[in-house]
């Protein structure tokens, strides 16, 4: 009975998720779809067709996924450094360097972004794909900085110590000793970095000024009052592509480490 | 410095602000550079008139902002209260299961990866008054007419909202749980069950001391993501009451250049309640840390 009572509660967790999902599926499929029946009377495939005929649609995936890989490149490049640096740190001012570099986390995307707008307008990095990965970079920069940090702290300073006395290169030492026992956490940093960076809706807009086009800028019409169908359609497309993105992703990295 | 040549690769290194001056520098240019301008401008200029005064009143002492934020408060209270909860009894439930463990890990990435503007979207038509939801109890002769259908969309009590968060939240939580949970030994729990100890006690006195501190981060990060939220409730809320970054983004969106301080006034208003918040559960982690280490 109590195993019973578990498995009612799980798969009803697990149907609550998935039923959003299935729901649009359906209505991207449906051409007439009226109350009450929980199964359209007419199936069409005119809004995928609509979305695969638009211009604009294989230069959002190239702009999303390039923008996506950009800013996960460039947080990397910061924070592995940075993470390291302070998980190894022992001062005082510790905890005033991780609030100074978590801080985007608590303060609200207004705040910032108008300002930033017009400091970018200043630098002429407006409508342009710097402006915009900069920008991406901001929100999610402290969630990857906080993953990495915590796989560092678990890293035992002991490994430094042998490998630095057996005449290592302490660079090289880093990449094949420290690094790849934060594998996990640096592939989750990749990942969350690149969902904070899709779902980046106004800040995209401000800086790329309409010009750098993503799935999410395309979405939004559509969400906002547009054709409802070619709106689910499109949000499948995002889920599918993401799925396959972050697949990918996981291969390539976690195929190194088996090579390795 | 004297600890710096204790480390080793830090000594050959020597200066560890090289490594964490970049992501410092970056911040202060592009953040913090923004953000205190941010904040002054709320106070108005040239461009900005009025910012935190709102027809001569006072923002904070508006009747719309007092209300506003009571209403923030409560959803995202409830929100995060309810996925807190429900991630807590689901990581009961599974932890001890490697198939459903590792089976719910893959299935879980699926709302992470979903945008909250696209999550809104899909909620809107799974629940709305005509939804697929709706459909289902009628089919089943439970409600009987389309009038009888549960309101979920733009609902004064915000409930599209809370359904909404528990949605993209829970899996957040139980993922940072089940994280948490990688290098517990679970044979203590066998010991103490061995011991005479009931279920309910050995979870209580060994599991739960050590996911607390995730526990609480989880829910913090929840909580003050919600609390200054745009996209969800900018499609699933009420139009009034509001939620505040809701508020604060009509205000920004309007084009009103005298509304724009407003909206930033509003932001630095949720970015004070934000950091209340931080402190006050940062404070309980603390103590909870430092309590650790003297046992």
């Amino acid at each position: 009975m109590k195993k019973i009572i578990k498995y009612i509660f799980i798969s009803s967790f697990i149907v609550y998720i998935i039923f959003p999902i299935i729901t649009n599926l359906i209505l991207s499929f449906s051409n007439v779809w009226q109350w009450p029946n929980i199964w359209p009377e007419e199936i069409t495939l005119k809004h995928y067709n609509n979305i695969f005929n638009q211009r604009n649609f294989l230069k959002a995936i190239l702009n999303t996924t390039t923008i996506g890989i950009m800013v996960i490149l460039l947080n990397y490049i910061l924070v592995i450094p940075s993470a390291y640096g302070v998980s190894r740190l022992k001062s005082k001012y510790k905890a005033i360097i991780i609030t100074i570099i978590i801080l985007p986390i608590i303060v609200p995307p207004i705040l910032v972004l108008l300002n930033l707008y017009n400091h970018f307008l200043v630098w002429d990095l407006t409508d342009h794909y710097i402006g915009v990965v900069i920008a991406h970079m901001i929100p999610s920069l402290p969630y990857m900085f906080i993953l990495l940090y915590l796989g560092f702290e678990k890293v035992d300073p002991n490994y430094e110590s042998i490998f630095l006395s057996l005449g290592i290169n302490p660079m090289k030492g880093f990449f094949t000793v420290i690094l790849p026992q934060v594998k996990e956490a640096i592939i989750l940093g990749g990942i969350m970095t690149f969902l904070i960076s899709i779902s980046q809706y106004l800040s995209t807009l401000l800086i790329g000024g309409g010009k750098i086009l993503t799935m999410t800028l395309l979405l939004t019409p559509y969400i906002q009052g547009g054709n409802a169908r070619i709106g689910a359609a499109y949000g499948i497309l995002l889920i599918l592509l993401c799925t396959f993105l972050i697949y990918l992703y996981e291969r390539i990295l976690l195929g190194g480490k088996k090579n390795a | 410095m004297k600890q710096s040549k204790k480390n080793g690769l830090m000594k050959s290194l020597n200066k560890k602000i090289f490594l964490i001056l970049p992501i410092i520098i970056f911040n202060i240019i592009f953040f913090f550079g923004s953000f205190i301008i941010g904040i002054f401008s709320s106070f108005g200029n040239t461009f900005y008139e009025n910012g935190w005064f709102i027809d001569n009143n006072f923002i904070l002492l508006d009747k719309n902002i007092l209300r506003n934020i009571i209403f923030t408060f409560k959803i995202s209270s409830i929100a995060t209260f309810i996925s807190l909860v429900l991630a807590l009894i689901l990581l009961y439930l599974i932890f001890n299961n490697t198939h459903l463990k590792v089976f719910l890990k893959k299935f879980l990435y699926l709302p992470l990866l979903t945008p909250y503007l696209l999550i809104a979207f899909f909620m809107m038509y799974a629940f709305s008054t005509s939804g697929l939801f709706n459909r289902i109890l009628f089919n089943l002769g439970v409600i009987h007419d389309l009038s009888q259908g549960i309101v979920f969309i733009n609902d004064i009590s915000g409930r599209g909202i809370v359904l909404a968060y528990i949605w993209k939240t829970t899996p957040f939580i139980l993922l940072v749980l089940i994280n948490s949970l990688e290098h517990f030994d679970f044979k203590l729990l066998t010991i103490a069950e061995s011991l005479g100890s009931s279920k309910l006690q050995s979870y209580n006195n060994i599991l739960w001391p050590h996911i607390k501190s995730s526990f609480l981060y989880s829910g913090m990060i929840v909580f003050t993501f919600i609390f200054s939220a745009v996209e969800i409730p900018l499609i699933l809320g009420p139009t009034r009451p509001q939620m505040i970054g809701h508020w604060a983004f009509q205000n920004f969106q309007n084009g009103e250049i005298a509304l724009r301080s407003q909206s930033l006034a509003i932001g630095s208003v949720i970015l004070f309640l934000n950091i209340i918040i931080t402190l006050f559960i940062g404070y309980k982690l603390l103590r909870q840390v430092s309590y650790e280490k003297n046992n």
